[in-house]
């Protein structure tokens, strides 16, 4: 059986195997659906449009257990089986049971933010409200395209509107959870051989639940510069989460060209420790 | 001819507890190996290491010369296995198992595998979960025996089973042996069934194999021996191929492997003693090993 039909045959499988692939990515579809509708009012604010979407990484690390290596980490059903011994000693190839078990991983991942993306076509662009002069410089500079809309004199109104901002948030968006996803596949990968597997891997799930405080931090510092308040008028005031953002915008293609490397060398690893493990 | 089975000098540990210890033997082609051994003397260690599930820390284990860890999807073909847990994926349907039975092997004999369907009464469109556990196991064993395989491994195949299925199975395997000269490897701890079909026999005690050799071999060579009536008192030497031996005030009861060196009459005879001789049946000589 070639590679490829194998390759099909298990991935055909997968929402069998596992039916919350149908289901789950679901979840995704209101904390990005949201911001996204807000920003065809409203002024888009990249911290907010974090702390909505930030949600997502603890499920986007859950995805990883259930769909990469459920049989390591247990569901508490001694009935319940993946059936990973199953299939590694059928006439299966573990790099391709595992290559199957990945792409439905990353299909779950990514569908609703791929497809979030058309609908930013119907009205692309996007305004940000920003009052320090200093800032509304490296947005300028930054976002392709962009140009100051508001009164020049009148802080209050300084907006600077971003064409196809909103297909630029979509895939800022597709490019967060990528990289979650990664990251999750990485260190599944590498505490999957450990003894207290399980324990490690709650133990940095619980840590995620610092981010969202992190982003909401960073709302609030955001909020202070946003306002106009006592910010030296020469000085840059971005969070660092706006300074993500900013750096995908202005450096998209070299972003996603280091992303693909790192998606494929971190697989490639990952997939090489998969074919050696012991079940 | 290579043997199709072959374990050389394998050791496993888990968390520093050896599971198996120096074990070596071979399967022959075409013949029936039953593997005997208590809870934990290494039997299910040995039959993943030669599925390819997990690797021994030393010495090699080999499928057909080739070593089953790293065998690709060709070479599984030929590789029949049957986990003594029910490892199927628990919520996939009887039919998707078996559709993915005749995507994977070309080898697959649908219209055998719809007859032992239909002789088990499966339905196709259960989920694996919710059959019984012997229903399980069966559909385990259909899943392995399916493809034709050279080399069939089956870990406890007659668990859960009642005597009926259980010598169904046994008649399968037969038939497998008569039909494409398959190799058949089998843990279990049902001696019946090892009396009926195992042409050879190993038994596995703490992760060592005490006996690897044909049943009828086994059965003259090994007997349990009442030596009494010392005229110069008990003898305090080691007996030479004893494998348990039980000493009281008069007496020396032993279970002893027969060599020409050392028959019970020369043993009585050199130790000025009189000898019983009993014959061991198989399950005799398996608890008189594994207590050892």
């Amino acid at each position: 059986m070639t590679t490829s039909r194998q390759f099909w045959t298990l991935l055909k499988l997968q929402p069998a195997i596992n039916p919350a692939i149908l289901f789950m990515p679901l979840i995704f579809v209101f904390p990005l659906l949201m911001p996204m509708l807000m920003q065809r009012s409203t002024p888009y604010h990249p911290s907010l449009n974090s702390l909505i979407s930030t949600q997502n990484s603890f499920l986007v690390a859950f995805f990883g257990i259930l769909f990469l290596c459920p049989e390591l980490f247990g569901r508490g059903n001694a009935k319940w089986s993946s059936g990973v011994e199953f299939f590694v000693t059928r006439a299966i190839d573990r790099n391709i049971l595992y290559r199957a078990r990945l792409t439905a991983y990353y299909l779950a991942v990514l569908a609703i933010p791929v497809i979030l993306i058309f609908g930013t076509f119907t009205k692309s662009d996007i305004q940000i409200r920003e009052t320090n002069p200093a800032n509304q410089r490296v947005l300028i500079d930054a976002l392709p395209g962009s140009s100051q809309t508001g009164e020049e004199n009148a802080k209050e109104k300084s907006i600077i509107n971003i064409p196809n901002g909103s297909f630029v948030v979509g895939t800022y968006n597709v490019w967060i959870f990528l990289l979650w996803g990664i990251a999750t596949q990485f260190v599944i990968s590498v505490i999957s051989p450990l003894k207290y597997r399980k324990y490690i891997f709650w133990t940095l799930y619980g840590i995620l639940i610092a981010f969202p405080l992190i982003f909401a931090a960073s709302i609030m510092r955001s909020a202070v510069h946003s306002g106009g308040s006592k910010t030296p008028l020469a000085a840059t005031t971005f969070t660092w989460t706006e300074s993500l953002f900013l750096q995908f915008a202005h450096y998209q293609p070299f972003i996603w060209i280091a992303t693909a490397i790192a998606l494929i060398t971190i697989h490639l690893w990952c997939e090489r420790r998969f074919t050696r493990a012991e079940y | 001819m290579t043997a199709p089975i072959r374990v050389q000098d394998v050791t496993r540990s888990f968390d520093g507890a050896l599971a198996v210890d120096h074990l070596s033997f071979a399967v022959q082609p075409g013949s029936i190996y039953g593997f005997l051994g208590r809870n934990g003397a290494g039997k299910t260690t040995t039959l993943r290491m030669l599925a390819g599930l997990i690797r021994p820390h030393s010495g090699e284990v080999r499928i057909c010369g080739q070593d089953p860890f790293t065998m690709t999807a060709q070479d599984r073909q030929w590789l029949g296995y049957m986990s003594e847990k029910a490892d199927a994926p628990s919520r996939l349907k009887v039919g998707s198992l078996i559709q993915l039975g005749r995507d994977l092997y070309p080898t697959w004999d649908d219209a055998w595998a719809r007859d032992l369907l239909a002789k088990y009464s499966f339905s196709p469109h259960k989920r694996f979960s919710t059959l019984s556990q012997g229903n399980q196991r069966l559909l385990s064993f259909i899943l392995a025996i399916a493809p034709r395989p050279k080399v069939l491994l089956l870990d406890e195949p007659a668990a859960n089973l009642d005597v009926v299925a259980r010598r169904e199975i046994l008649d399968d395997i037969l038939m497998l042996i008569r039909d494409c000269g398959c190799t058949v490897l089998f843990s279990t701890h049902i001696l019946s069934d090892v009396e009926r079909v195992a042409d050879e026999i190993g038994i596995l005690a703490r992760g060592r194999l005490q006996v690897s050799e044909s049943l009828d071999s086994l059965k003259d060579s090994i007997h349990q021996v009442r030596f009494f009536d010392f005229l110069n008192g008990l003898p305090t030497e080691e007996i030479p191929g004893a494998f348990r031996t039980v000493r009281d005030r008069t007496d020396i009861v032993t279970t002893l492997r027969t060599t020409p060196d050392a028959t019970p009459e020369t043993l009585a005879a050199r130790w000025q003693c009189k000898q019983e001789t009993r014959s061991l049946n198989l399950e005799d000589i398996f608890v008189e090993l594994s207590r050892n």
